[in-house]
């Protein structure tokens, strides 16, 4: 009986709020990432540097023969791809629990899977999507050639969104924690050992003469339940570090 | 007694803790429509954490909390969730989407203005002052007319005269327009002709 006509306001005291902004909050927070990588260049290049520089030396150091390069090149192309997307990782959540803009990503009405797909999609657009393109040009230094090239970057295409979405879980996890960074690696890195095996076993399949689609499928297995489970599994991270 | 359709926000009996350390417990508190708290205490009463359950950020150790349905709120912490590498206008924008306020370049614009801060729209966020980010960070108020309740922790801080007299407007028309707002201060707070309710938060007796 108290919702009558006490007064104008009460009853409908809340109105839907109209003032809502007209674009996606997950869009924002994927634009004003990848503006922060443009405005940080030198940060946001570490990972493809530390790729060319890791898969660059490695011949210098093992041995210039070309049969040799030929077979190890798919697996150090793939453990410096693997290495390279986790630089990022620490500052992936950590900034913006240290400024406060987490604890508005909890509140927002947004679901907050949605905000941790965006921030693993803006990880991997600033390493992994970089290390896809110029991973034939590497594998021609380990003396790749033509259907091997092809798919050793169809595997880093397929793969390396695997590394970005189990990377945020990683870095979720750790949110807010001291040394989160080795601790990321102790989490991260055992669960990344399927898409390392199936990435370069693709290359070594073409090699061998057979068909890399086994190996490429599996991958693509991962990529889905990667996609399905680890959003949630981000956002209940993200909860709970902040609690 | 207020009725329910008047009243906002209401705790009874409710508990708060910071860190697994119960901060606070048996708070009792009605925020009517158009009404004002004052949260005050000591360094370490529970301030913030108070906040922090009532925006919905902490879970209560006990008692209740009641919000009016559909009730839209805007939280403003004491960090100010500013990146040093967006321009003023472009932090303003992204909070305003954040945290669902209006985020047409007019309404930006227009808080830029009333917030001091439309010379230096352009200015990395990384040469602002202390005072300054604050107002950014409180630019959004200008924008959330729909979020009637604002909780706000520690809102004067670093805020120079005229940012307080800024703040106080804001608040001053947040509440004559069926607003209401939770703010922790340590400075005395002057509205005019409005009664402001103080709640006194006493450190919960806790032996370690």
């Amino acid at each position: 009986m108290s919702r009558s006509v006490t007064s104008a306001a009460p009853a409908d005291a809340c109105p839907p709020s109209k003032g809502v902004p007209a674009r996606s909050l997950s869009a924002a927070l994927l634009q004003r990432d990848l503006r922060l990588m443009l405005r940080r260049r030198g940060e946001a290049a570490l990972p493809l540097g530390f790729f060319l520089v890791v898969a660059g030396l490695q011949p210098l150091g093992i041995s210039p023969e070309a049969q040799l390069l030929r077979q190890i090149g798919p697996g150090l192309l793939w453990v410096a791809a693997l290495l390279a997307a986790l630089l990022p990782l620490p500052a992936l959540f950590a900034l913006d629990h240290a400024d406060g803009t987490l604890e508005q990503m909890l509140l927002s009405e947004e679901p907050l899977w949605q905000l941790a797909l965006a921030k693993a999609a803006a990880h991997w657009l600033g390493s992994g999507a970089p290390l896809v393109l110029l991973s034939p040009l590497l594998g021609l230094l380990y003396g790749l050639e033509g259907e091997e090239l092809l798919v050793l970057a169809l595997g880093l295409l397929i793969g390396t969104p695997v590394l970005s979405l189990i990377g945020a879980l990683g870095a979720a996890l750790t949110t807010g924690l001291r040394s989160a960074g080795a601790l990321i690696l102790l989490l991260v890195l055992p669960l990344l050992a399927p898409v390392l095996i199936f990435g370069a076993g693709a290359v070594l399949a073409v090699q061998a003469g057979q068909s890399a689609a086994p190996h490429l499928s599996l991958l693509g297995a991962e990529l889905i339940l990667a996609a399905v489970a680890t959003p949630f599994l981000i956002a209940q991270a993200l909860r709970i570090s902040l609690e | 007694m207020t009725s329910e359709a008047e009243l906002l926000l209401r705790i009874r009996d409710l508990g708060c803790e910071r860190g697994g350390r119960v901060v606070c417990r048996g708070q009792n508190l009605a925020l009517a429509v158009g009404g004002s708290i004052w949260l005050r205490g000591r360094n370490g009463s529970g301030k913030t954490s108070l906040l922090r359950v009532l925006a919905g950020l902490a879970r209560p150790t006990g008692g209740e909390l009641w919000r009016a349905p559909r009730l839209a709120s805007l939280f403003i912490g004491h960090q100010n969730a500013l990146k040093d590498d967006l321009s003023v206008a472009e932090n303003l924008r992204f909070l305003a989407c954040l945290c669902a306020l209006d985020d047409s370049p007019v309404a930006i614009d227009q808080a830029l203005r009333t917030w001091g801060l439309w010379s230096r729209r352009a200015q990395a966020t990384r040469a602002l002052s202390q005072g300054l980010r604050r107002r950014l960070a409180l630019a959004r108020l200008s924008l959330a007319e729909h979020q009637r309740l604002w909780l706000l922790d520690e809102p004067f801080d670093a805020l120079d005269d005229e940012g307080m007299a800024t703040l106080s407007g804001q608040l001053y028309a947040h509440r004559t327009r069926g607003g209401g707002c939770v703010l922790s201060s340590h400075l005395p707070l002057r509205f005019d002709s409005l009664p402001q309710l103080e709640h006194w938060l006493e450190p919960a007796e806790v032996r370690a």
